[in-house]
C-alpha cells in the first residue's frame, strides 16, 4: 500500500520529510486534537511510514490553481526529495481550463505518467484529448455517495433497511459500463472518501487501484464561498466571480450539529473556504487502516491539514 | 427558446399548458420504490411525497394531455449516483417511462445510468441534470459522447460562462438554464447531503448549528476581527435564505414566488440561442407554479416580441419588485441586470431580512 502527503503549496513542503510529526502547530484549534488522534492512529497501525507521493494542490477551488512558475518550482522541489507527484484539480469552468492548460502542458513536457486528479468530466476530455501522457486519475468529489454525517451512521445501522443501507456503499464503480468508460479514458486509480457509513466493501474486485484520503472526508462545496467574501461589502458577497484574497488560508469555521434528538447529535463539521469537511472518529480511522490491506486499498492520501 | 415548467399533478397540465407551457417536467416515484429505499434514499431530487407523481397512469394522462399540444414531457431520474443494486430497477422505470407513458426525454445525471440506457436504446431524449455540473465546454463535449440530447447548465455558471459555452458548443446540443424558484449556495452536484425532513437541508440547518470561527494561525483575534467573522457567517445564513426561497414561502395573496429568478437574463439567453428556460419547483402549490409560469412567459414574449434588452430588464424587475426584493447578488442567478440602477431597491429588500 502506497503512501501519499498532500502538499497545498510551497509553503507546505516540510510536511514531506516526516508528516506525522509536523503537527501540533496550532494547540489552540479544535482541529489540532484531530490532527494528533490521525497521526497517533497511523503511528500506531502502519508504524514509521513515509511517503512515496505528493499530491500536489487543492480539489475544491479553481481561484487556488497555482502560477505556472510557482507551480514548476515546487514540482522540482518534490522529484528532488524522490516523490512522485499527483496534481489535484478541481470542479472547473472554462476560465479554469485555461488555467489548467499551461500547467497541464509543463507537466507533460517533464515526465511521461505524472498523475492529474480530475474533479471535473471536462478536466478528463482535455487530458484526454490533449495531454494523453498524463494519468488521470478520477477525484473524489465524483465519487456521489452520501456523505451527510447527520444521518449516514443511521442509515448504516444493523437495523436500517437493507435497501437503505446497501445505498450508503460506494457502489457505483462495481458497474462494468463505468468501468469501461473510465479504462477507455485511461483511468487507472479512482480515489474515495473514509465513509461515516463504514463502508467493508472488497476493493480487489475492482479493476482500479483505489485510494483513499486520511482523515478528512468533504461533504460540500461550491462556488459561493462564505470566507472568500470576508473583505467584500454585503451586496457583493457570495457570487460565483468574487474577487478572493485567499482566506480560506486564515480562518476556519467549526459547525456542530445541536438541538436534535438524533444519535448523531453533536456531530461537527468544518468549513473551510467554500467546502464543508468531517473527520471520522479514531475508532473508524483506526478499524480503515487496520482493514486496509486485506480491503485492497492501493493508496492512502494523508491529510496534515483541511485540504484547501 | 422554450418555456419549461414543473408539475407533480396530472390535474395541473392543463392549467400549464393552457398558461404557455411550452416544455413539462416531472417525477414519479412509484410504490416499489418507496418499498425498497422509503423516504430516505430518493429516486430523484424531491422527496416521493412532495415533488412527484406517485402512478404510471397519471404520468401516462400528463403525457397524453401535453402530446395534444404537441408539449413533450421529460421525466427526472436524476439522483446524484445510483449503486449497482438499484440499478435494474431504475432502468426498468426507465423502459416503463418510455414504453407505456411516451414520455419524451429522460433527465438524467449518473454517467452510468447514462450508459446503460444508451445500451438500452430507449426512443427518447437524454438531458443532462444540472446534478451533473457540467460547468465548461469540454464537461458539455464528453456527456455529448455518452449519448446526451440536453445539458441542463448548473445555475451556478454567470451568464459569460454560459455564453461561453453557448458560443463554443450551442450549435451541436441543446442547452436548458434555470429562470425562476430555488437557488443553492453549494454547487449541487458537489452537495452529498440529504434534504430529508428529518433533519432538513444541511445549508438551511447551519443557522442552527452552534458554529465558532478560528484563525487558522492560531494568532489571538485582532481588534474587531472576530466580530467581522461572524456578521460574515449570519450574512452567509441570510444568503441561504434568500436562495432557498425563505425556506420556500411564497406571499399568501399572490402565491408570485419570493424566490431568486435569472429573468433580466432572458434576452440574453435568447440571444444566445439557449434552448429552455427551466421554472423550478415541482413540489410548489399549484398557484405557485401557475404565478410563476406567468411571469416567465411575460417577460419571454416581451423578448420575442422584440423589446429591448434593458427594456425587458426593466419590465422583469418592476415585475419581481410587486413580490420580492430584486437586488443584485441578494435575488439573483445571474446578474444580468445589475447595470440597471435599482438601489432604491436595496432599501425595500430590507423588509425580508
Amino acid at each position: 500500500m502506497e503512501w501519499a502527503i498532500h502538499v497545498a503549496d510551497g509553503s507546505s513542503l516540510a510536511h514531506c520529510d516526516d508528516f506525522l510529526s509536523c503537527q501540533p502547530r496550532r494547540s489552540e484549534l479544535p482541529l489540532s486534537d484531530l490532527q494528533v488522534a490521525a497521526a497517533d492512529v497511523v503511528q500506531r497501525v502502519a508504524g514509521p511510514v513515509r511517503p512515496q507521493r505528493a499530491y500536489l494542490g487543492n480539489e475544491f477551488c479553481q481561484y487556488l490553481i497555482p502560477a505556472r512558475e510557482s507551480f514548476s518550482k515546487v514540482c522540482r522541489e518534490l522529484w528532488e526529495r524522490g516523490l512522485a507527484i499527483t496534481f489535484l484539480t478541481p470542479p472547473v469552468t472554462d476560465a479554469g481550463l485555461d488555467k489548467l492548460r499551461p500547467l497541464f502542458a509543463w507537466l507533460a513536457s517533464q515526465s511521461n505518467g505524472t498523475e492529474v486528479v480530475f474533479n471535473d468530466w471536462g478536466t478528463l476530455q482535455v487530458l484526454h484529448e490533449e495531454f494523453d501522457v498524463l494519468q488521470p486519475v478520477r477525484g473524489r468529489l465524483l465519487n456521489k455517495t452520501m456523505r451527510d454525517p447527520r444521518v449516514t451512521p443511521l442509515y448504516n445501522a444493523p437495523d436500517a433497511p437493507e435497501g437503505i443501507r446497501a445505498s450508503m456503499q460506494p457502489g457505483e464503480l462495481e458497474m462494468p459500463s463505468l468501468q469501461r468508460l473510465l479504462r477507455h479514458y485511461g483511468v487507472e486509480t479512482v480515489e474515495l472518501d473514509i465513509l461515516l457509513q463504514d463502508s467493508t466493501s472488497d476493493l480487489r474486485r475492482l479493476p482500479f487501484q483505489v485510494a483513499f484520503y486520511f482523515p478528512y472526508g468533504f461533504v460540500t462545496t461550491g462556488r459561493q464561498c462564505m470566507t472568500g467574501a470576508l473583505h467584500l461589502e454585503e451586496s457583493e458577497r457570495f457570487r460565483p466571480m468574487q474577487r478572493c484574497q485567499r482566506e480560506c488560508r486564515l480562518y476556519l469555521t467549526e459547525h456542530r450539529f445541536v438541538g436534535t434528538t438524533l444519535p448523531t447529535d453533536g456531530t461537527v463539521f468544518y468549513q473551510r473556504g467554500n467546502t464543508f469537511f468531517y473527520c471520522p472518529n479514531t475508532e473508524v480511522l483506526e478499524r480503515f487502516l487496520l482493514g486496509a490491506e486485506a480491503r485492497g486499498v492501493g493508496r492512502v492520501i494523508y491529510q496534515p491539514d483541511l485540504p484547501m | 427558446m422554450k418555456i419549461l415548467a414543473p408539475l407533480n399533478s396530472p390535474e395541473e397540465t392543463e392549467m400549464l399548458l393552457a398558461n404557455g407551457a411550452e416544455e413539462l417536467y416531472c417525477g414519479l416515484v412509484p410504490e416499489e420504490w418507496v418499498a425498497r429505499y422509503s423516504g430516505a434514499i430518493w429516486l430523484n431530487r424531491r422527496s416521493p411525497a412532495g415533488g412527484n407523481l406517485r402512478t404510471f397512469s397519471d404520468l401516462a394522462r400528463v403525457v397524453q394531455q401535453a402530446h395534444g399540444r404537441s408539449v413533450p414531457v421529460f421525466v427526472t431520474l436524476n439522483a446524484q449516483t445510483y449503486t449497482a443494486s438499484q440499478l435494474p430497477l431504475v432502468l426498468d422505470l426507465a423502459r416503463r417511462y418510455v414504453e407505456e407513458a411516451s414520455v419524451d426525454g429522460l433527465i438524467v445525471s449518473d454517467p452510468a445510468l447514462i450508459l446503460e440506457l444508451a445500451k438500452q436504446d430507449l426512443p427518447c431524449a437524454l438531458h443532462l441534470s444540472s446534478i451533473a455540473a457540467s460547468l465548461n465546454v469540454a464537461a458539455v463535449r464528453f456527456f455529448q459522447s455518452l449519448g446526451v440530447r440536453r445539458v441542463i447548465l448548473p445555475r451556478s455558471l454567470t451568464l459569460a460562462e454560459i455564453g461561453r459555452i453557448a458560443c463554443e458548443i450551442g450549435s451541436q446540443i441543446e442547452l436548458e438554464v434555470f429562470i425562476l424558484n430555488d437557488g443553492c449556495i453549494f454547487e449541487e452536484g458537489f452537495c452529498l447531503t440529504t434534504h430529508h425532513r428529518s433533519v432538513g437541508a444541511f445549508c438551511v440547518g447551519l443557522a442552527r448549528m452552534d458554529s465558532q470561527s478560528f484563525k487558522l494561525s492560531g494568532a489571538p483575534w485582532a481588534s474587531g476581527e472576530e466580530e467581522e467573522i461572524n456578521t460574515l457567517l449570519q450574512d452567509f445564513h441570510r444568503r441561504i435564505d434568500a436562495l432557498t426561497n425563505y425556506a420556500c414561502s411564497a406571499r399568501p395573496q399572490t402565491a408570485l414566488p419570493l424566490a431568486p429568478c435569472g429573468l433580466c437574463a432572458i434576452p440574453a439567453f435568447h440571444r444566445m440561442g439557449i434552448s429552455a428556460v427551466k421554472i423550478v419547483g415541482r413540489e410548489a402549490s399549484s398557484l405557485r407554479k401557475l404565478a410563476s409560469l406567468r411571469l416567465v412567459r411575460a417577460v419571454v414574449e416581451k423578448t420575442r416580441n422584440g423589446a429591448l434588452e434593458e427594456a425587458v430588464q426593466g419590465y422583469a424587475q418592476t415585475l419581481r419588485e410587486s413580490v420580492a426584493p430584486c437586488v443584485p447578488g441578494e435575488m439573483c442567478y445571474y446578474n444580468a441586470g445589475a447595470t440597471t440602477n435599482r438601489s432604491h431597491l436595496r432599501e425595500s429588500a430590507g423588509r425580508w431580512r
